[in-house]
């Protein structure tokens, strides 16, 4: 490989050729400071213009983020006009921000405040207009933009165009005026955006972040006429604890259901269990698919940004698409029917929150569709599905508010009924995972026989788009994984062109690493956290005492005594959905 | 020469892209502490502040554009430090005609 040498502060250093200044410096234990700079998403546009460096012989500083090392560079990256122009930059930065720290949704989590304070700025001397004028967009239910926050780094626009081939949002405008949104004015809900979130886990400030519905939530809990259950999504177990101190990928199930207690919730339940469920129906899906010559390949329909995304982009894919509902609305409908009738509870009187991974499951709780347990009582006060969704940053304020000492807590168990959960439920929260849990489950099920391995290691791991075959009674079930929506888009245009055809199944999670990094997780999410979130989630896997949704004893019990089968009457009155092109956004972008 | 230069950064103000700190709110706060001198409310400080900001502007900036405003400024105020200071005093009654290039860019 070749290398160049050059200096930086007078050090030498010895790089491959290509690197960066940025990466060099660190070598030499050098931290230049950044501010739009994010590695993880290829996003080195040199924006904010924060980590300029000298170097001898130009009269100009260059970025130390999107510069090449060169043989024999002198670079200096703390001089004195350096460190004056990087402040007086910052001191720019913030003299047109919506300075409001101590009530803002990043206070304390804000790559701004925290810049302010690494580059020692205490006084902001420079004033005059502001983006005080920008609207905050608060159409979608689940995404908000408020321009007065935004820093103009672009990472939004990077991640959305790049890694999700969406392209909501662009930069436009001239001078002080130019603005990062969708183009043309518009307000989210008018764009393809499918609510995915990324933009917001990206985004170095408040300027793009999820709804906060907690308020919904607490007043549920004081009310006394209402039945609160909450449903725990198989991401979350991994990446609660975070924000507590605790490395990624750590466990923290069993002190999330004690914390859920302690908040006032009257019942807590497992998303895994209603992700077993899924892979009840769904497998029973796809095995009829495959014996009746139904549509193949099958997609998988559980990440409600790919959902919108097939809406949006490929409605005439749809039909591919599996019937089930995700996890959280199947729980949803159960809870508002099986559980109500089971604990003789007026189903009106019960309120579903859940606590996802994603920002999109508050749309999808919110698509007009998504009230079955309303229409099999006919009782319209019954209302949503789900009530409430609250994502993980959310959840972790409530805890926080509430003044629950997390790493103290002891580890509870789920609340019976819909509280078990088996390994292939947990692995759900990572890419691969309803593959995984899929193939375990479809295989003994068609062939009658019991798998000798059950880890599908080929469906795993950070790989955008993964393959593998599994041979079921004499025909060979090739499937497909992919993760991030630009991944998904390019496997959705080769099914167009008609090349997928020997495929049975394929899995889609909107976000990178699946739902481990979904846009409602803790930031930063970076791809070192998702690979450790990852890594949890298969350690719960074999920790858990069922691994095969199959097994999973509660939801034997749920057919037994409510469903029926898999695909029966009830299932689909409950358990299935159906999707709409909506095409006219596409027309009108 | 410091409403030719006001006239410059009024220009880059209309083309700039955005997309880089120093050209967009750099040439902006410029312009604003600019239009204090001129009409006469400009103290010591602001010429101070203005000259850390083009400063900070000129090797900065993302392309010529930017660097190029923040240059001018610094000139400007290097090399016509007793225009400053009439404009402080409120004795200067104006030096040339803006160009009217850029007038008609402008507007
Ligand atoms: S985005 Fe950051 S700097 Fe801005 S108000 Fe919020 S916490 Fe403060
Ligand atoms: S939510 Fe997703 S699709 Fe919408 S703007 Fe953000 S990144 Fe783009
Ligand atoms: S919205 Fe956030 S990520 Fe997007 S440009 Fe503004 S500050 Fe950056």
């Amino acid at each position: 490989m070749a290398t160049v040498t050059l200096r930086i502060n007078g050090q030498p250093v010895t790089v491959p050729a290509g690197t960066t200044l940025l990466a060099a410096a660190a070598q030499v234990g050098v931290k230049i400071p950044t501010l739009c700079y994010l590695k993880d998403i290829g996003h080195d546009v040199g924006a904010c213009r924060i980590c300029v460096v000298e170097v001898a012989g130009k009269e100009d500083f260059v970025t130390a983020c999107n510069t090449p090392a060169e043989e024999g560079m002198e670079v200096y990256t703390n001089t004195p006009a350096v460190r004056a122009s990087r402040r007086m930059t910052l001191e720019m930065i913030l003299s047109d921000h919506h300075m409001d720290c101590p009530t803002c949704p990043r206070n304390g989590n804000c790559e701004l405040q925290a810049l302010a304070a690494q580059l020692n700025v205490r006084t902001v001397r420079l004033s005059g207009a502001t983006r005080a004028d920008f609207p905050r967009d608060d159409s979608t239910p689940a995404i908000i933009r408020d321009p007065r926050k935004c820093i103009l780094c672009q990472r939004c626009i990077t991640v959305c165009k790049n890694i999700q081939t969406v392209a909501a949002l662009e930069l436009q405008g001239q001078g002080f005026d130019a603005l990062v949104g969708p183009p043309g004015n518009r307000k989210l809900a008018d764009t393809l955006c499918v609510q995915c979130g990324q933009c917001a886990l990206v985004c170095p400030t408040a300027a793009i972040t999820e709804r906060d519905d907690t308020p919904l939530v607490w007043a549920a809990l004081a009310d006394p006429g209402k039945h609160v259950v909450v449903q725990t999504a198989p991401a979350t177990h991994v990446t609660i604890g975070e924000a507590f101190g605790l490395p990624p990928g750590t466990d923290i199930t069993g002190k999330m259901v004690a914390a859920l207690r302690r908040l006032g919730f009257d019942a807590v339940f497992d998303t895994n269990f209603t992700a077993d469920l899924t892979i009840m129906e769904e497998g029973s899906e796809l095995l009829k698919r495959i014996n009746e010559g139904g549509v193949l390949p099958q997609l998988t329909s559980c990440s409600p940004g790919w959902i919108n995304f097939m809406e949006h982009f490929y409605p005439d894919l749809l039909p591919h698409v599996s019937t089930c509902k995700s996890p959280q609305q199947m729980f949803g409908a159960l809870a508002k029917t099986y559980y109500a009738q089971q604990k003789g509870l007026k189903p009106e009187d019960v309120f579903v929150v859940s606590v996802m991974p994603c920002t999109a499951k508050k749309f999808e709780a919110q698509r007009p569709e998504m009230n079955a347990a309303s229409r099999y009582w006919g009782n319209p006060a019954i209302g949503r599905d789900v009530d409430v969704v609250l994502t993980s940053r959310e959840l972790i304020r409530m805890l926080r508010e509430a003044g629950i000492d997390f790493t103290a807590l002891p580890d509870e168990d789920y609340d019976e009924l819909m509280g078990v959960g088996t390994g292939a439920a947990q692995i759900f929260g990572a890419t691969g995972g309803v593959m995984e849990a899929a193939l375990r489950t479809a295989y003994e099920i068609a062939t009658g026989k019991t798998l000798a391995r059950i880890d599908f290691e080929a469906v795993r791991g950070m790989e955008g788009i993964k393959e593998a075959t599994v041979p079921m009674n004499g025909t060979k079930v090739k499937v497909l994984v992919a993760h991030g929506l630009a991944n998904a888009r390019a496997l959705m245009d080769k099914l167009r062109a008609g090349e997928l055809k020997d495929y049975h199944f394929i899995e889609v999670m909107a976000c990178p690493g699946g739902c481990i990094g979904g846009g409602g997780q803790p930031i930063p999410t970076d791809t070192g956290r998702r690979r450790s979130r990852i890594d949890g989630c298969y350690t719960r896997d074999k920790a858990l005492k069922y691994r095969k949704s199959h097994e999973n004893p509660e939801i034997k019990k749920l057919y037994q005594d409510f469903l029926g089968e898999p695909l029966g009457h009830r299932s689909h009155q409950l358990l299935h959905t159906s999707y709409r092109p909506r095409q006219s956004l596409v027309a009108r972008d | 020469m410091v409403e030719m230069v006001k006239y410059f950064l009024d220009f880059v103000q209309k083309e700039s892209c955005g997309a880089c700190v120093p050209c967009r709110v750099g040439t902006k706060r410029g312009q604003e502490l600019l239009e204090r001198v001129l009409k006469g409310e400009a103290t010591g400080e602001d010429i101070a502040l203005l000259s850390e900001v083009a400063k900070a502007v000129a090797p900065a900036a993302r392309c010529d554009l930017g660097r190029m405003a923040g240059k001018a400024l610094v000139y400007a105020l290097e090399c016509c430090q007793n225009e400053f200071a009439a404009h402080l005093a409120g004795s200067c009654s104006g030096t040339v005609a803006p160009n009217l290039g850029w007038q008609a860019i402008v507007g």
